[in-house]
């Protein structure tokens, strides 16, 4: 927790295998340096003492492991609860980026405080496999959730809203139980093309299945205004603020102007905070940012944005997740007390 | 007996003059209740739901219509937010102004 009672439940960290052993191919490095260095900038430089160091392949590009990344969430940056995100990038990495297996691993080490999300595509190495994978990730290793990467280098790129391809995804889903699907969109972070990672795609998937949550990452910057239009339109997306929540130490008015907008055009109750730890470092400096932060007067003059309350903050630090995942926040304030 | 007349005046006002407007382009609004220091308590409904621009609805086509009536002093629609400074200003830009008749 921040702040003594403020409960913190991210929605994406992910267990990095960013390992010489775990690339594709000799050229899938460059990919890899390319993720890295766009990231380095963003890094506390006093953690990088702890947990890394300032250069990439020795400090992050590496396997990480269940207690490294034990100590930077729950010892060291306030966080409660976590969801481990598999990140199904296999034309770059062997066995995606974030592997399924160490995120189940991590949920496993830690099975009071993380939730496990799968992640298939149907590209690799087909639709059939994928489903049959989504099945054993949902039935025998209790993934509440499953991660999509529908954009790719080699040709496969694939949309959301494919009914040969991506709706037969939902409906499997629909027949396991789990309805949470989470997509990376905007921000590539390889060679793939930024038009492919556009949320256009979860328009019509989130009409067509109005039972099934579609959630959207990184508030697909660039793509922000197309997605505050999808997500006021259809209550089943939520937003999640990966990989721009640390856009504060940069540019704190930018991020004011995405938050504000979002209070007013898509309200509160469906935004997540995500760290992406370990990437972007230890998150306890932006969770306590976002904690103390304000819509700035002028913003409110200008654009209508409204303030954001305590409960506003509450609700996208922590009890919108725990809402979408059936979480009790006080009994597991509880329960991790008595831990 | 006072409650329920301005009750159903404003419950008038939201048929005859609100929801028509609404309803050209698919969408609707629910009266809930008045509160006792004159806030009217409103949800939208059809295609406003979904709508990105439900806060100009809210702030020029529902508040600014209600506050003329003397006793409603605040109008409030479930789950749409906007600033004081931009109420501020549709109040002071449309003073005087009404697309209704009164």
């Amino acid at each position: 927790m921040i702040e003594k009672d403020v409960f913190i439940f991210d929605n994406v960290i992910h267990m990095y295998d960013y390992s010489d052993e775990n690339l594709k191919t000799k050229e899938s490095d460059f990919d890899r340096q390319y993720h890295l260095n766009k990231v380095l900038g963003r890094r506390q430089k006093s953690e990088n003492d702890i947990y890394a160091s300032w250069d990439p392949v020795k400090g992050f590009a590496r396997k990480w492991t269940s207690s490294d990344l034990g100590k930077l969430l729950f010892d060291d940056s306030g966080t409660d609860m976590a969801m481990a995100q598999a990140v199904p990038l296999f034309d770059l990495y062997k066995d995606g980026f974030a592997p399924v297996k160490a995120q189940y691993e991590f949920s496993k080490a830690f099975p009071d405080r993380v939730l496990f999300c799968g992640a298939v595509d149907p590209m690799y190495p087909s639709l059939e496999g994928a489903l049959e994978e989504m099945e054993k990730q949902v039935k025998e290793m209790g993934a509440k959730s499953i991660k999509i990467y529908n954009a790719h280098i080699d040709g496969k790129s694939w949309a959301c809203d494919d009914p040969e391809i991506a709706y037969p995804l939902y409906e499997k889903g629909r027949e396991l139980g789990m309805k949470i699907f989470q997509f990376h969109k905007g921000n590539p972070i390889t060679r793939a093309s930024l038009r492919d990672l556009s949320p256009l795609d979860i328009e019509r998937a989130a009409m067509d299945f109005p039972d099934v949550f579609f959630g959207i990452h990184h508030l697909a910057v660039p793509y922000f205004e197309e997605t505050v239009w999808i997500a006021s339109r259809y209550p089943n997306v939520f937003l999640v603020l990966s990989g721009i929540g640390h856009t504060p130490m940069v540019a704190p008015r930018t991020f004011k102007e995405w938050v504000g907008r979002l209070l007013r055009d898509v309200g509160s109750d469906r935004i997540l905070w995500g760290s992406e730890a370990p990437l972007l470092g230890n998150p306890k400096p932006i969770l306590e940012w976002i904690w103390n932060m304000e819509i700035d007067e002028q913003l409110q003059e200008d654009y209508g944005y409204p303030e954001i309350t305590e409960s506003d903050k509450r609700k996208i630090l922590a009890e919108n997740q725990a809402r979408l995942f059936n979480i009790d926040i006080e009994a597991k304030k509880k329960e991790l007390c008595s831990n | 007996m006072i409650e329920e007349k301005l009750e159903k005046e404003i419950q008038d006002l939201i048929e005859t003059q609100i929801k028509p407007l609404l309803k050209i382009h698919g969408g609707g609004i629910r009266f809930i209740k008045i509160t006792d220091t004159g806030t009217v308590q409103l949800a939208f409904e059809g295609a406003c739901l979904g709508c990105p621009l439900k806060s100009v609805t809210y702030a020029l086509g529902v508040r600014q219509r209600l506050l003329q009536h003397p006793e409603i002093h605040e109008v409030e629609i479930e789950g749409v937010r906007l600033s004081k400074a931009a109420l501020n200003r549709v109040e002071q830009t449309f003073s005087g102004y009404t697309f209704w008749e009164n």
